[in-house]
């Protein structure tokens, strides 16, 4: 069997304590039961671990249902009501609406950027075990390939990155920034046939017990070991959910393993949510302001307009009243 | 009229097939949002939102649960809702939505106590991470199996047994500090 990496070790009762919930539910598999029964047989304190698990789990199936106090119903969207509208007003509307979006386009699509990294970032998923505060990034689909006879395995792996920043865009950077992309990392099992990846920057020794790997970050498709970028954003839309999902590719590779890839990571189906840019100086460059300008100048021409043409209106209407 | 019937409706562009959709999914998904964020104000935004995208999105529901599809739009309005709050809601006890009359058998005292209880239960869940707190009102509160609960967050059955337990443990811990459970259950340290 292949096991280039130790397995970090937990002792028994941590082990055990990672599947109770799974016991609890009776989601176990036959051996993982098994190890439970024996090891609580013999352990009180784990068996007290157990009961006050069932008596969380029984408060929170006893949780009422709350009762919504109004209707969700949806309501039709009122249709905008028809005017006979001067041609050159319809014009101006036009044209505004047309200088706006074009203007967002721009500014979304990038396209008077040079080198400047302005996309969206990345974020994660905060979580906290208690003790410190850490970002975790979910892959679905990661490939770990056995440098030695090149075959294949897919496994889930839960890339954790203890960064312990508020800030999102910094647990996908950062698995760039410290020691030009070489990174310390730990792999253990975390008892559910999972493969948990504790990575860190650089030396960062205190995020990573047990045995410790390094690795270099590459590009996928490339053997050069390099700084990564995200892929950005591919404009696929999610089937279920109208946002649209980032994908975010790299390859971890042992360093002086001669670039046997080792872990590959294809977060297009993770569970990630764009965060806020970190900066939104999206706005500073002078095309943009002059077309922002425009399009104010016209929304006033079109207001000008429109009043113009609500008074003529009303005049109108005190004539033939007259 | 099965849900069927009135999904293929909604998806001719019939908005009294989906609204009547709404009611028999509204009080389930007014509870995911209500047990995530905490106070009713939040939730029914939140619930309003994810209808609003519902039919929006009508037309991209391709079979399957169409409870899975709810939860999982009701999942991401709150995911919207808790990024708009960026805090964590308290919840006084006065606040909470109005409960039935307590059943012949129970006392006043005995009503006191669940009221309480449920109040503690409630600030429990709100001091897991989000993504925690999420996986656990699935299973727990709303009852899906861990499959279901993976389709409605979108992530793998081990990330869902994991936040699974690390959530029901965390809740455990609080409650134990707040007394609810015996103290010697306390997490070890």
């Amino acid at each position: 069997m292949w096991q280039p990496f130790a397995r970090f070790k937990r002792d028994a009762c941590s082990e055990t304590g990672t599947l109770l919930s799974g016991y609890v539910d009776r989601r176990l598999n036959p051996e993982e039961q098994a190890r439970v029964e024996e090891h609580l047989g013999g352990c009180r304190r784990c068996r007290e671990e157990l009961e006050s698990l069932r008596a969380a789990v029984a408060l929170l199936r006893s949780l009422p249902e709350v009762e919504p106090s109004r209707s969700f119903a949806v309501a039709p969207t009122k249709p905008l009501p028809g005017r006979a509208a001067l041609p050159a007003l319809r014009f101006a509307v036009a044209a505004v609406v047309l200088l706006l979006v074009g203007t967002l386009a721009v500014d979304q699509t990038n396209l008077l950027v040079g080198d400047r990294d302005t996309g969206s970032y990345l974020g994660a998923i905060s979580e906290s075990n208690g003790e410190r505060a850490y970002w975790t990034v979910d892959g679905l689909k990661n490939t770990i390939i056995d440098p030695a006879t090149d075959s294949v395995e897919t496994k889930a792996v839960t890339l954790v990155v203890p960064d312990g920043s508020d800030n999102a865009v910094m647990a996908v950077s950062s698995l760039a920034a410290a020691n030009d992309g070489v990174l310390c990392g730990n792999i253990f099992s975390t008892g559910y046939d999972e493969t948990e990846v504790v990575l860190a920057g650089g030396e960062d020794q205190a995020a990573v017990a047990g045995d410790v790997e390094k690795f270099a970050v590459v590009d996928v498709g490339s053997d050069n070991q390099s700084r990564f970028a995200t892929n950005g954003y591919t404009g696929e839309m999610d089937e279920w959910d109208a946002k649209s999902v980032p994908t975010l590719s790299f390859n971890m590779v042992p360093l002086d393993s001669g670039n046997a890839v080792l872990y590959s990571f294809n977060l297009d189906e993770a569970q990630l949510r764009l965060a806020e840019p970190a900066d939104d100086d999206r706005w500073l460059r002078p095309m943009e302001y002059s077309l922002v300008g425009l399009a104010a100048i016209l929304a006033g021409a079109a207001a000008v307009l429109w009043f113009r043409q609500r008074k003529a209106k009303a005049l109108q209407a005190i004539k033939i009243r007259d | 009229m099965d849900d069927t019937e009135l999904i293929r409706d909604s998806q001719n562009g019939d908005l009294d097939s989906f609204n009547e959709l709404v009611r028999r999914y509204q009080k389930m998904a007014y509870n995911l949002a209500f047990r995530m964020l905490g106070d009713a104000q939040s939730a029914d935004d939140a619930t309003q939102d994810a209808f609003i995208s519902a039919w929006k999105n009508i037309h991209r529901f391709r079979g399957g649960s169409f409870k899975a599809w709810v939860l999982q739009i009701t999942a991401n309005a709150c995911r919207d809702q808790l990024r708009r709050i960026k805090r964590r809601p308290a919840i006084p006890l006065e606040s909470l939505p109005y409960d039935p009359p307590a059943v012949s058998a129970e006392s006043p005292e005995d009503y006191a106590i669940r009221k309480e209880m449920e109040v503690y239960v409630q600030k429990g869940l709100e001091t897991l991470p989000a993504e925690q707190r999420m996986a656990v009102i699935l299973c727990d509160v709303q009852g899906l199996t861990y499959e279901e609960v993976a389709k409605v967050m979108g992530c793998s059955m081990g990330t869902v047994k994991s936040r699974i337990n690390r959530g029901r443990t965390q809740l455990r811990d609080y409650l134990a500090r707040m007394e609810l459970i015996s103290p010697e259950f306390r997490h070890k340290e």
